[in-house]
């Protein structure tokens, strides 16, 4: 009995549940490009949900908030950054840490600047509106697929293509994928692997932060303890997942975005709960060993054609020799 | 310049030990800062923070209940960290034995006789939390995941599990909040300091301190284990199967979780109420990392992480500030604490400075 | 127009512990000229280089170039002054296209974006201008090593290098791929820039370079016009020893055979030969060396006979039983131990102690452990003896080995290796890079367990010295095959030896053959 609102509501589910695992995705694939995990995202996530908050109720402007969001997102990576980079604590570790760091952090926060204990209820904060896009929210069926999001739900995908751009198309996207496969070449021509290094974590808080904004400030509209639940990974996996490829990064988050809205789906249809929110995770794992195996696949595969090229090109070095020497 | 080379000498043999006491210090000078400009009483804030944990035995009893579960993790985790694995399965294998544990006693054995009934208990905890550590090890070694990616995201399952049997397999229908049956009388480990919830698991916990210790350092497969941390390209080439020994590590640290959740719930609680972790595995990362993964250090460091999450629970209840920069602090001292370069300039120093005296002939 | 482009002057470089790797070295090129750098490994050539390219700063000595002197702090500073280095280990990105790779670190930009045709529109004509034929959008890791070759004299030249550095190029070239590097080398030449030609394939210097300097072991030999010069009397000055080592030794008690490799051949992935049909035994009581210019397939043969890398095709029989498909374990328990030459990967374990390095082997043994613990006190016992038999100098058992020095290290991986009751010990390199005490020590160790009649031992080492005084019989190898057989190693003299080891010079299959001895 899957009638057509069914399908429309468990798309819609899926590409919203997805908005922050995008960011997050987004953010892992800059980290991963140039060689590091930023295991801090699930921090990142926090921290920027609630500086966002904070910044949009206290101004009373979304824009602001936006930026707060970033500020969020940056101060994380920095101390990250400087933990790993400057007095080298291993990489896991600090993101982990850090993680912990941002979720007792933002408390202390909360409660100096609100005097409340865990969420942010009492502060009036603004919320991200959702777009009905004007002609494609009349289509039937595609309208409603397409059309009625909120703003940082269209700004994800937006920042996918940024992101692309970024990595791909920019100096700073060289050099960093560069030092991600062999920072020592980057370092024969003088690039400075730990600044770029540095700059990758920065980067990374930045398109993270707003998957932390739109938790707080456009799927709910106030920010409480540890609220992410674990999304901060889940997008590290779907970077994972891509190999490095933006694009199957985005279609990964939104896979998973897909298994959250299928969880909820079948919550409905009074399976257990808890058993359903399991469904990311294990996706998550299985999907690690998938690319795992894939990458062995592709590994051994890029040896071999580079060993024929090779063993053609002496074979046909070796013909000219003799046809030279029979000449002679 | 004697007494000046003598310190230099001192500094730089203790060098390890010392820099884990300043960052240690350093963690606490934070915990310090935040009470200070949080409160609006500070002087009292701060010295509740420092001295109530000692005020009374049921205060000192807290402290001593604490340690019990994170002295098994810290333990589990000093396992991983033996061969070199960042497996981060301790919180989950913890939480989930913690709940089969109250599973087990109150709904599938709920008339075996005493003292047999905690140790089967205890015995199916470690077997819970050693199939739990095996999953993420397994994986790494054939398929060669992100052992801590794969951990933390087994975690998320796990205590779901715990969750989910708690919901449905043995919650008790006549109570308002969400709680399991209460868990029977014989099953339950012996208090063993009255007006405190301290049981026989502190106990059980220096005992497994010991054995941990011993099978380390004094046996066969633990000096496999050892070297395979160390250095395990040297340890394959010496004829030592590497793959079976770290996996064996590895179960051999989630056993040890798995036990410390379950004797954490046989000693303190009546019934199973959780609906979250409580973190215990987060906390035996930071104590096996202070400890430097050796299990003789692991009883200070869960008595000092013990002493400042006390602290911070009596701050959060009687002042204003809430307990959590505890979190933070913890985070800082993790991340010092493992920072190969933090002081290293320091030592550097030093290092020079006796060269040069040794040159000089002195 | 007398003035040299480039002069390394009085060069010292001493390491901190100890090591002198340069000493009173003085390198002058002309502008426009291709250079030869010629020296054994060890000779002090890279580290003369690093010096040369800002990695290393010498310890005494001055660098000028075009008249100014300088002071490199790093790659940058190098390369602004218009030295380009192509490594003999590619530092390229491999996944990234060839232009990418080439203009790296000075990347083009429009409109905020980097300009990918811009670079590869630079790259084409930076490489048309030299007749390299390069396709600049394709992937490094798809091209030949030629190509990769091509591309990092490109970078260099991109940033602007007169003075190119080429260590070892034509290592893994092809003799076409080769003439079509020595074509464009002399394009460059004729363009004006210096190139500084680091190699040991005496033929090609001949036919390439203009002058040359010849390093040994720290010291500048010789300097001199190629053309004045024969290859036998280059070979002479590279290969020969300044002290004359002697070892008093009994002789060799030739008893039955060890270990037999029998028609050995092992391809790298490319199908190469790296071992190509070589054929040779060892004797209990003596002791094989293998002489050679690393890189000829030796490294590869000890992999092999240690258990570290598997064949195919051939036979190596251990006490007349074949090894092939035997664990690292199984191998041990048939007598083989071995001397590793990454000591601090395979040799030990540094954070460990040296009592815990040196039971790694043989901790199961009852002699060291009971059924689940370890005997600490004997265990103790026995390596204090371990410690003073062979003079380690340390604090106790329970010192990291780690903090031990080079020397000290390795003699603890000696003790170990020896003491094991094997009857086969492949030792390889095992004297590199530690100090003279150690040295002597260990060969004098190793010669006396060979002589006891119950071990015989497989000598590898690039040290000319010891693979002559240590080795009772000798054996060469050149591009993976056996040029050379000396039965006595006695009856050889280096400049005969430097010879076959640079290919000059080759036996016949039936004198080659004699290596193999014994029906086993």
């Amino acid at each position: 009995m899957i009638n057509q609102a069914y399908i429309i509501d468990f798309i819609v589910s899926c590409i919203r549940l997805a908005t922050p695992l995008i960011y997050c995705t987004l953010g892992a694939l800059v980290s991963m490009h140039a060689g590091q995990i930023n295991m801090a995202m699930e921090g990142i996530l926090l921290t920027s949900g609630l500086t966002g908050v904070l910044v949009s109720g206290y101004t009373g402007s979304l824009w602001l908030g936006a930026l707060g969001a970033f500020a969020g997102g940056v101060i994380i990576s920095l101390i990250m950054g400087y933990m790993n980079i400057v007095i080298n604590a291993d990489m896991m570790l600090c993101g982990i840490s850090m993680n912990n760091f941002a979720s007792g952090g933002t408390i202390m926060l909360i409660y100096a600047l609100l005097n409340t204990k865990g969420s942010t209820q009492s502060l009036k904060s603004l919320q991200f509106p959702n777009w009905n896009i004007p002609f494609i929210k009349d289509i039937p069926f595609l309208g409603k697929i397409l059309s009625g999001y909120n703003v940082l739900t269209y700004l994800a995908f937006v920042m996918a293509v940024v992101v692309w751009i970024f990595i791909f198309r920019t100096r700073t996207g060289l050099r960093i994928r560069a030092i991600g496969m062999n920072p020592n070449a980057a370092a024969s021509v003088g690039i400075n692997v730990n600044r770029i290094r540095f700059q990758a974590y920065v980067y990374s808080g930045i398109f993270a932060a707003l998957g932390g904004a739109f938790m707080t400030m456009g799927y709910l509209s106030y920010w409480a303890q540890n609220m992410m639940g674990g999304r901060g990974f889940i997008g590290i996996s779907a970077a994972n997942l891509s190999g490095g490829n933006v694009l199957l990064g985005t279609l990964a988050a939104v896979a998973f975005g897909a298994t959250n809205a299928l969880a909820i789906v079948l919550q409905t249809l009074n399976l257990k709960p808890e058993l359903m929110q399991m469904l990311p995770y294990i996706a998550t794992i299985l999907g690690l060993v998938a690319i795992s195996v894939a990458q062995k696949k592709r590994d051994d595969n890029i040896i071999k054609k580079a060993a024929m090229h090779v063993r053609l090109e002496r074979e046909a070095d070796e013909a000219k020799e003799a046809a030279v020497r029979t000449v002679r | 310049m004697d007494g000046n080379l003598r310190l230099n000498h001192f500094f730089v043999k203790y060098f390890e030990a010392i820099r884990t006491l300043v960052a240690v210090l350093i963690g606490f000078g934070v915990s310090l800062l935040f009470i200070y400009f949080i409160s609006d009483e500070p002087v009292k804030a701060i010295s509740t923070y420092m001295f109530k944990p000692f005020d009374g035995i049921r205060r000192i009893g807290s402290m001593v209940e604490y340690m019990i579960p994170i002295m098994f993790c810290g333990l589990g985790m000093c396992m991983m960290m033996s061969v070199g694995q960042f497996n981060l399965i301790g919180d989950g294998a913890n939480f989930l034995a913690a709940s089969a544990v109250a599973y087990i006693s109150t709904c599938l054995i709920p008339n075996c006789p005493p003292i047999l009934f905690p140790v089967i208990l205890i015995i199916a905890g470690a077997v819970i939390g050693g199939g739990c550590g095996v999953i993420p090890a397994y994986l790494q070694s054939k398929f060669k995941t992100n052992i801590v990616v794969v951990s933390l995201m087994a975690n998320y399952i796990l205590i779901l599990g715990g969750v989910y049997m708690l919901l449905y397999w043995m919650r008790d229908p006549s109570k308002t909040y969400v709680g399991s049956y209460a868990i029977p009388e014989a099953a339950k480990l012996t208090n063993i300091i009255p007006k405190t919830k301290v049981s026989t698991g502190i106990i059980l916990a220096f005992l497994a301190t010991i054995a941990v210790f011993w099978f380390l350092y004094r046996t066969k497969p633990g000096y496999q284990m050892r070297l395979i941390g160390k250095n395990a390209a040297f340890a394959k080439y010496s004829g030592i199967n590497v793959v079976k020994y770290a996996i064996i590590a590895q179960v051999i640290g989630g056993a040890l979780a798995g036990m410390g959740g379950a004797i954490d719930t046989l000693g303190k609680y009546d019934r199973f109420i959780w609906l979250a972790s409580n973190g215990y595995g987060f906390d035996g990362m930071m104590i096996a990392v202070i400890a430097k993964g050796n299990p003789a250090y692991i009883p200070a460091a869960a008595l000092f992480l013990a002493y400042i999450r006390i602290g911070a629970d009596i701050v959060g209840q009687t002042t204003d500030v809430p307990l959590d920069f505890v979190l933070v602090v913890q985070s800082i001292i993790v991340m010092l604490v493992a920072a190969v370069s933090f002081m290293s300039g320091f030592r550097q120093k030093s290092v020079v400075k006796i060269a040069n005296a040794e040159k000089a002939g002195v | 127009m007398d003035e040299p482009i480039l002069l390394m002057q009085n060069i010292t470089k001493v390491y901190s512990n100890g090591f002198t790797a340069n000493s009173n070295v003085t390198l002058s090129c002309q502008k426009g000229e291709i250079h030869a750098l010629l020296g054994e490994n060890g000779a002090g050539k890279t580290t003369l280089m690093k010096m040369l390219f800002g990695f290393e700063e010498p310890t005494e000595g001055k660098i000028f170039i075009k008249g100014k002197e300088v002071k490199f702090k790093g790659a940058l500073d190098a390369i602004e002054h218009g030295v380009g280095m192509v490594h003999q280990h590619f530092m390229l990105v491999d996944r990234l296209t060839i232009a990418e790779n080439v203009v790296l670190g000075s990347e083009p930009i429009r409109m905020g974006l980097f300009d990918k045709a811009g670079a590869i529109k630079k790259t084409k004509e930076l490489a048309d201008k030299y007749q390299f034929n390069i396709d600049p959008t394709a992937i490094v890791s798809e091209v030949t090593v030629a190509t990769k070759q091509k591309i990092e004299i490109l970078k260099a030249l991109l940033h602007g290098a007169e003075i190119l550095v080429l260590d070892e190029p034509t290592a893994v070239l092809t003799p076409q791929e080769t003439r079509e590097l020595f074509v464009q080398l002399n394009l460059l030449k004729e363009a004006g820039h210096t190139i500084i030609f680091i190699s040991h394939k005496l033929n090609e210097i001949k036919e390439l370079c203009d002058s040359f300097t010849i390093l040994r072991k720290g010291r500048v030999i010789g300097t001199g016009l190629v053309p004045d010069y024969t290859p036998h009397m280059m070979s002479a000055m590279m290969v020969g020893r300044d002290v004359l080592l002697e070892i008093t030794k009994e002789d060799a008690v030739q008893r039955e055979t060890v270990a037999s490799v029998d028609h050995l051949s092992y391809f790298d992935v490319t199908g190469l030969p790296v071992i190509d049909d070589i054929s040779f035994s060892v004797q209990k009581g003596s002791i094989l060396g293998i002489a050679g210019v690393e890189g000829n397939g030796q490294n590869e043969l000890s992999e092999i006979l240690t258990g570290l890398r598997n064949f195919s095709n051939g036979e190596i029989k251990l006490n007349g039983k074949s090894i092939k498909g035997l664990s690292v374990r199984q191998l041990r328990d048939s007598g083989v131990a071995s001397i590793s030459e990454d000591r601090m990967t395979y040799g030990c374990a540094p954070s460990a102690s040296i009592a815990e390095n040196l039971m790694s082997d043989r901790f199961f043994k009852p002699k060291y452990s009971r059924k689940v613990s370890l005997k600490r006190k004997d265990i103790e016992k026995v390596v204090n003896q371990y410690i003073k038999d062979f003079d380690i100098s340390c604090t106790g058992p329970n010192e990291k080995v780690g903090d031990l020095s080079g020397g000290n290290i390795q003699k603890v991986i000696v003790a170990r290796e020896f003491t094991s009751g094997a009857s086969f010990i492949v030792a390889n390199q095992p004297t590199r890079g530690i100090d003279v005490g150690a040295t002597e020590f260990i060969r004098k160790k190793l010669i006396d367990l060979t002589r006891t009649g119950e071990v015989g031992a497989l000598l590898i080492s690039a040290d000319l010295n010891e693979v002559m005084e240590v080795s009772d019989s000798l054996v060469v190898m050149h591009k993976g095959a056996i040029c050379a057989y000396f039965e006595k190693a006695k009856d050889v003299s280096e400049d005969e030896l430097g010879e076959y080891m640079l290919g000059i010079k080759t036996m016949t299959p039936e004198e080659i053959g004699l290596a193999r001895k014994g029906a086993i």
